[in-house]
C-alpha cells in the first residue's frame, strides 16, 4: 500500500522544483567574484550557485555563504584572521584570501537529475550541507535549481491540516498554473552573454 | 632478531613512503612486534616514553588555548606593520616570529597560525607568498632546534639522555643564533632580492587594526602567565627533580582550571595522531633494542670509525642531517637514540647527543618532506593555490641546510671535540 511517506519520497525532482518561483542562473567558472556577487543580488532566492565550464557542464557549486565570506573578508579581515584555530580553518582562510574567480571558491559539484526523487535530493543536500542543489540533465548540463524550501513544501502539502484554517501568516503558496513550469522564472543569460536558459519570466 | 628487524624496516619504509598514514603504520608495527612474539606487551609498553607523550600533550593544550586568543595573528600583523610593509623586513619579522614561537611551542601549531597571516599580508601587498612561506619553513626548523621543546627530536633526545631544558639552551642556542642570522642573509639573497611593493599597497596593510585580532584579552593574559611559568619551570625542572612532562601537564591543567576553558574544545585540538605515532614508534624501537639489533649496529659503527670520537660525532651530525631531510626525523631519531646510548658506553656521549640533535633538527630543512611542519605548510599552500613543489623548495633547503651544517660542524668541533681526548 502506498503510504504518505513513500509518496513524499517518490516525488520527482522535476515536480518539486516547480513549487516556488525561484530564479536561477549558472555561474561561469572564470567569472570574477565581484560579478558573481552582482549575479547573486539579481537572484536573491538562489542559495547555492551552480558553477559551469565553457561547455555549460556543472563543475562545482558555491553556497552563497562561501561567497559572503569572501566579500566580508575584504571588509573585516580581522574577524576571519582571528578565527584560525586548526588546519581546516587555516586552509579555508587561505582559499578565501587567494580567491579571484568563481572556480577558486567552488566546492565539488553536487547535483540531482530531474527524474530522481526528492529523497535522493534531500540525502545529497544533507550530506553536503547544502540548502539547494542544481538540477542537471543526462549531459550534466544545469536545467534547474531545487531549494530546500521546496522539499519542505512537498512535505507540508502531504500533511493533513490540524486546523480548519491555517494561520494568516502561514499560507502555503500554490503553484501558478498560468505560467510555464509553475510560475518559475526562466534563468537569464549570465553577464558575459552566454547562458543556458531563456529570458527572465 | 631478524624478525624484529624485518618488521621495523617494513614499517619504516611504510612511514617514509607516505602511502599510508604514518600513525597507522607505527601502531600496526608496534602491535605486530608483540603479536610476532619479538617482545611481549609489558616490554613494549615499557618502551613508551611517557615523558615525551605527555610533554607534547601538555604543550599542545597550552598552544591551542593561546592560539584561540588570536595572539599569533596579532604578532604577525603587528610585526608586518612595524616593518612598514617592506618585503625583506616583513620576511624577517614573520620568520623571526615563526622561529621564536617554534622554540617554545610546537612547530605544527605555529605554522598553522602563521600561514594564513602570511597569505593575507602577501595578498594585500600583491606579492607572491612563496618566498615568505619558504622562509617560514626554514625558520621554524632552525628556531625549534634551540630548545628542548622546540622540535620532537630534541624531546626524544632530552628524555632519553637526561638532558634538561637548560642544557639544551646552553648547548644549542649559541649555535642556533648564528645559523639563523646566516639564514636571514641567504633569504635576502635568494628569496626577496627583487621584490618591490607599491606605496599604495603598503598603506592598505598599515590600515589594518591588529587589535581586533585579539578575541579574548583575559584568556590571553592567563595564557601568557601560565606559559611564562611553564618556561620558568623548564629552566629549573632538572634542579627540582621533575621531568619536563610534569611541568607541561601542570601548566595545561592550571590554565584549563583558571580560564575555565572548555575541556573538550581544548582536547579536540590535541594532535592525537602525532601522539599515537610516537606510541607505536616507541614500541617498535623497543623491539629492535631488546633483540640486540641496535647493539650490533653500534658495534658496526664503532668498527667503521675505529672508535674515533671526532669522526663518530661528525659522521653522526652529517648522517643525521641527510637522513632527516629524506625521511621523517622522528623515527630516525628514535632509532638512533639507543645506538648513541650504546656508543656512549665506549666514548664520551655528550658530543654525540648534540650532534644527533643538531643534525636531526636542522636536517629537516633539506627537503619539503623533511619535517612535519614543512609538509603542513606545503599542504596549506597547495590548498590556497600556491603549491610548493619538491624541486622548487630543494635548492633553498639544500643551501640553508649546508650552511647550517658547516656552522654546526665548526661549533661541535670547537666546543666538544677539541677538549675531549680522542
Amino acid at each position: 500500500m502506498e503510504t504518505r511517506e513513500n509518496t513524499i519520497r517518490s516525488t520527482r525532482v522535476a515536480d518539486a522544483e516547480k513549487l516556488l518561483p525561484i530564479g536561477w542562473s549558472p555561474v561561469p567558472e572564470d567569472m570574477p567574484l565581484r560579478d558573481v556577487g552582482e549575479l547573486v543580488s539579481r537572484y536573491p532566492a538562489m542559495r547555492v550557485l551552480p558553477v559551469v565550464n565553457a561547455r555549460q557542464k556543472l563543475v562545482g557549486v558555491i553556497p552563497v555563504e562561501a561567497l559572503l565570506d569572501d566579500i566580508f573578508f575584504q571588509v573585516v579581515p580581522e574577524e576571519f584572521l582571528a578565527e584560525v584555530r586548526d588546519f581546516e580553518n587555516s586552509a579555508r582562510l587561505g582559499r578565501i584570501i587567494t580567491a579571484r574567480v568563481a572556480r577558486d571558491i567552488s566546492q565539488p559539484a553536487v547535483s540531482v537529475h530531474e527524474d530522481e526523487t526528492v529523497k535522493v535530493a534531500f540525502v545529497r543536500m544533507h550530506s553536503h550541507r547544502l540548502t539547494g542543489i542544481p538540477v542537471v540533465d543526462d549531459q550534466n548540463r544545469v536545467t534547474g535549481y531545487l531549494d530546500m524550501l521546496e522539499l519542505l513544501l512537498v512535505w507540508l502539502r502531504s500533511q493533513p491540516r490540524t486546523r480548519a484554517k491555517p494561520h494568516p501568516l502561514a499560507a502555503v503558496p500554490e503553484p501558478d498554473p498560468s505560467t510555464e513550469r509553475g510560475g518559475r522564472p526562466h534563468p537569464s543569460p549570465h553577464p558575459q552573454g552566454e547562458g543556458t536558459g531563456g529570458e527572465v519570466g | 632478531m631478524w624478525l624484529g628487524a624485518a618488521i621495523f624496516v617494513v614499517a619504516y619504509v611504510g612511514i617514509a613512503s607516505e602511502k599510508v598514514h604514518r600513525t597507522l603504520v607505527a601502531l600496526l608495527g608496534g602491535v605486530v612486534i608483540i603479536l610476532a612474539g619479538v617482545i611481549d606487551q609489558h616490554q613494549a609498553f615499557a618502551g613508551i616514553d611517557f615523558n615525551v607523550i605527555f610533554l607534547l600533550a601538555g604543550m599542545m593544550i597550552i598552544a591551542n588555548i593561546l592560539g584561540s586568543t588570536g595572539v599569533f595573528q596579532w604578532m604577525a600583523i603587528r610585526s608586518a606593520k612595524m616593518a612598514r610593509a617592506d618585503p625583506f623586513r616583513v620576511l624577517v619579522a614573520l620568520s623571526t616570529i615563526t622561529a621564536v614561537v617554534s622554540a617554545f611551542l610546537d612547530n605544527v601549531t605555529t605554522v598553522v597560525l602563521i600561514v594564513p597571516m602570511t597569505l593575507y599580508i602577501a595578498s594585500t601587498l600583491r606579492l607572491s607568498p612563496m618566498p615568505f612561506l619558504i622562509a617560514e619553513i626554514l625558520a621554524s626548523n632552525i628556531g625549534g632546534t634551540a630548545t628542548l621543546i622546540g622540535d620532537p627530536p630534541n624531546l626524544l633526545i632530552g628524555s632519553a639522555a637526561g638532558l634538561d631544558f637548560t642544557a639544551f639552551l646552553e648547548n644549542l642556542a649559541p649555535v642556533v643564533v648564528p645559523i639563523y642570522l646566516a639564514f636571514l642573509g641567504l633569504a635576502r639573497l635568494m628569496l626577496v632580492r627583487d621584490l618591490k611593493v607599491d606605496p599604495e599597497l603598503r598603506q592598505a596593510l598599515l590600515k589594518l587594526d591588529e587589535r581586533d585580532l585579539i578575541t579574548n584579552p583575559k584568556l590571553l593574559r592567563q595564557g601568557l602567565i601560565v606559559l611564562g611559568a611553564v618556561i620558568a619551570g623548564f629552566l629549573v625542572h632538572g634542579a627540582l627533580g621533575y621531568e619536563a612532562a610534569t611541568i607541561a601537564l601542570a601548566g595545561a591543567a592550571v590554565l584549563l582550571i583558571w580560564s575555565r576553558y572548555d575541556v573538550h574544545e581544548a582536547l579536540v585540538h590535541v594532535e592525537w595522531t602525532t601522539l599515537l605515532f610516537f606510541v607505536g614508534l616507541f614500541m617498535m624501537v623497543e623491539g629492535i633494542v631488546r633483540v640486540g639489533l641496535i647493539e650490533q649496529l653500534a658495534k658496526a659503527a664503532l668498527s667503521l670509525t675505529g672508535g674515533n670520537l671526532t669522526l663518530t660525532a661528525l659522521l653522526l651530525l652529517w648522517l643525521s642531517a641527510f637522513a632527516s631531510g629524506v625521511v621523517d626525523n622522528i623515527p630516525y631519531t628514535a632509532t638512533m637514540i639507543p645506538l648513541v646510548r650504546d656508543l656512549g658506553q665506549h666514548m664520551p656521549a655528550t658530543p654525540l647527543w648534540w650532534s644527533l640533535a643538531l643534525g636531526a633538527c636542522l636536517g629537516g630543512n633539506l627537503t619539503i618532506i623533511g619535517a612535519a611542519a614543512n609538509v603542513l605548510v606545503a599542504n596549506l599552500a597547495e590548498r590556497s593555490g600556491h603549491p610548493i613543489r619538491f624541486g622548487e623548495f630543494l635548492p633553498y633547503g639544500a643551501i640553508v641546510t649546508l650552511v647550517s651544517m658547516v656552522i654546526s660542524t665548526v661549533y661541535v668541533w670547537a666546543r666538544y671535540l677539541l677538549v675531549w681526548p680522542v
